[in-house]
């Protein structure tokens, strides 16, 4: 096996990795933060990228355009989050434990169905992505398109600057707080109902985000969403929640174990690979190893 | 400056307090005594707005603040040191002791508050860049107490500040409490130790099952028969 071909199937591998991190990373907010398993996160990625697709040919496909799309879906799907926290999940925590787990799961897996198929329905079910110019750099006998290039600035950007919210800013520390212990956070003052409604919206903000990239290297459709859920159900599990570390380091292995997975094998094993992951964890570490300092 | 009147609580179905009534003037140190189960943790709690009461009134500075937001009674100078210290644990010590200072009116004494505090538990000086989950017992208390403080609270609710800190380690936590109530804090100490609590405040209310069953003073409580025999064991 030429090492080149290696080389070029890890960087494959990690940056999808990093990309699932991203992503995975907004779940694991939403969860440590509002304890809601958001079963549409993937599918909101979906429909970023179908978005993202449709107004980069609308937009006459330059660079600017795309920076213009991320930020306009990050704001836009922010507000979603915000909204969709507030006005369907929010009101559910005042019923008995219960009636609120069963109803978070039917609000968050509807969400999944219906909005997949309005978008299937408005946009097509066909699979869509962002045609971006199709050059390459090579380092050695290494080709990166510059796809991938961009995909990766944009990942380590994004990383960078949520450390930087997370350990830097009252908002950031108060996330924190909540996850930690959200009893400890109330009496310093953090008000949990702005805060989880914030950090929903942030959360979806980065799945946008990460489906803007996505489409810029592989093609995706309205369905295509609930696979990249249980992807990111894997990497929390494995990394800790609300560890960005922990999760970049999980996305990483994942992405780059099921980039093997495919080429060694064959690319229709790849999504069993998060699942099996995820069941081998769960079963043979019930401790789980992202929570090792947990006092 | 504080006070309950008849305040009920209920755990969701389960009633915890019946009628508790109790008054607090700015500058006292007083206990809030019973059994385990008793209900201290709960009138707490429903004094800093997690428990918002069934009915009864709680007045602050002349205020009803019954039922209002834990983050508003933060602000208007109300502290809880929690039951179990409810700490971040994978937070450092420095970052927990600043979250106490997370509303705006604290923020911009910050710097002054923190340094304040360090020279109240010095050992948290030297600990501050370590996580809290990764301290002792009586050093976490001492973050509990200190995060409680970074809010500049007038009044600060003390629940079992000594429970799982070692016995050399108390005497440091109570200097530092009584340091703290002299510079003019208010404080109600809840505590199971009657003997180390009657030691501390000026006077108490003991309560049974959710109701008032006792208060006065430190002479006052150790000199009735009662008392005595049903809290101190004496016949
Ligand atoms: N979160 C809770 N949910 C349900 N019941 C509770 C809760 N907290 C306390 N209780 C009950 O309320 C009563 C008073 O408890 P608590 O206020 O913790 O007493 P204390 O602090 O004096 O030990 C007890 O019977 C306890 O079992
Ligand atoms: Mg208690």
């Amino acid at each position: 096996m030429p090492l080149d071909i290696l080389a070029q199937i890890a960087i494959g591998g990690v940056l999808i990795g990093g990309l699932y991190a991203l992503f995975a990373f907004g779940l694991s907010l939403i969860y440590g933060v509002a304890r809601i398993l958001n079963f549409s996160h993937g599918t909101l990625l979906a429909i970023a990228g179908v978005l993202a697709s449709i107004l980069y040919g609308a937009l006459g496909a330059s660079p600017l355009a795309l920076v213009a799309i991320i930020t306009g879906l990050a704001l836009a799907f922010f507000l979603f989050g915000w909204g969709f926290h507030d006005l369907l999940l929010a009101p559910l925590k005042r019923r008995n434990h219960f009636e609120a787990s069963v109803g978070t799961v039917l609000t968050t897996v509807g969400a999944l169905i219906v909005i997949g198929d309005v978008a299937a329905t408005l946009a097509g079910p066909r699979p869509r992505n962002i045609p971006l110019r199709s050059d390459v750099i090579e380092i050695g006998d290494v080709l990166i398109p510059v796809s991938q290039a961009w995909m990766l600035a944009g990942i380590a950007l994004l990383t960078v600057v949520l450390q930087l919210v997370l350990t830097r800013s009252w908002y950031g520390r108060a996330v924190r707080a909540v996850t930690q212990d959200h009893v400890g956070a109330t009496i310093c003052g953090v008000r949990s109902r702005a805060i989880h409604g914030i950090t929903f919206g942030l959360g979806t903000a980065l799945a946008a985000i990460a489906g803007v990239l996505y489409a810029m290297v592989y093609p995706v459709d309205p369905y295509t969403g609930f696979s990249l859920t249980v992807k990111a159900f894997t990497i929390i599990v494995l990394g800790g929640i609300g560890n960005l570390v922990g999760a970049l380091a999980a996305g990483l292995f994942l992405g780059v174990a099921e980039a093997f997975t495919a080429f060694f094998w064959a690319p229709e094993w790849a999504p069993a690979l998060s699942i099996t992951l995820l069941l081998i964890i769960l079963v043979a570490f019930p401790n789980g190893f992202g929570n090792t300092r947990k006092a | 400056m504080l006070s309950l009147d008849r305040i009920v609580v209920d755990h969701g179905k389960m009633r915890a307090i019946w009628d508790v009534s109790l008054d607090i003037q700015v500058g006292e140190k007083v206990g809030l005594l019973g059994a385990n189960g008793a209900g201290k943790t709960t009138t707490l709690g429903a004094i800093q707005g997690l428990y918002p009461p069934q009915s009864g009134a709680i007045t602050f500075d002349g205020q009803p603040i019954a039922g209002r937001p834990p983050a508003e009674n933060v602000a208007q100078g109300i502290a809880l040191v929690p039951e179990g210290r409810r700490l971040f644990p994978e937070m450092t010590v420095r970052e927990n002791l600043e979250m106490g200072a997370y509303l705006r009116h604290a923020r911009s004494d910050l710097r002054r508050t923190l340094e304040h505090i360090l020279e109240l538990f010095p050992i948290l000086r030297e600990k501050a860049g370590q996580h809290a989950g990764e301290l002792s017992g009586g050093q976490q208390q001492m973050v509990a107490i200190g995060r409680a403080l970074m809010s500049k609270p007038r009044l600060l609710l003390l629940d079992e500040p000594f429970l799982g800190v070692a016995p050399l380690v108390i005497y440091d936590v109570m200097d530092a409490l009584r340091r703290v109530a002299e510079s003019g804090v208010t404080i109600l100490l809840v505590e199971q130790n009657i003997h180390r609590a009657l030691d501390f405040v000026d006077r108490a209310y003991v309560i049974e099952n959710g109701r008032n069953a006792f208060d006065g003073t430190r002479e006052r409580l150790l000199g009735d028969p009662e008392f005595g025999a049903k809290f101190l064991g004496l016949d």
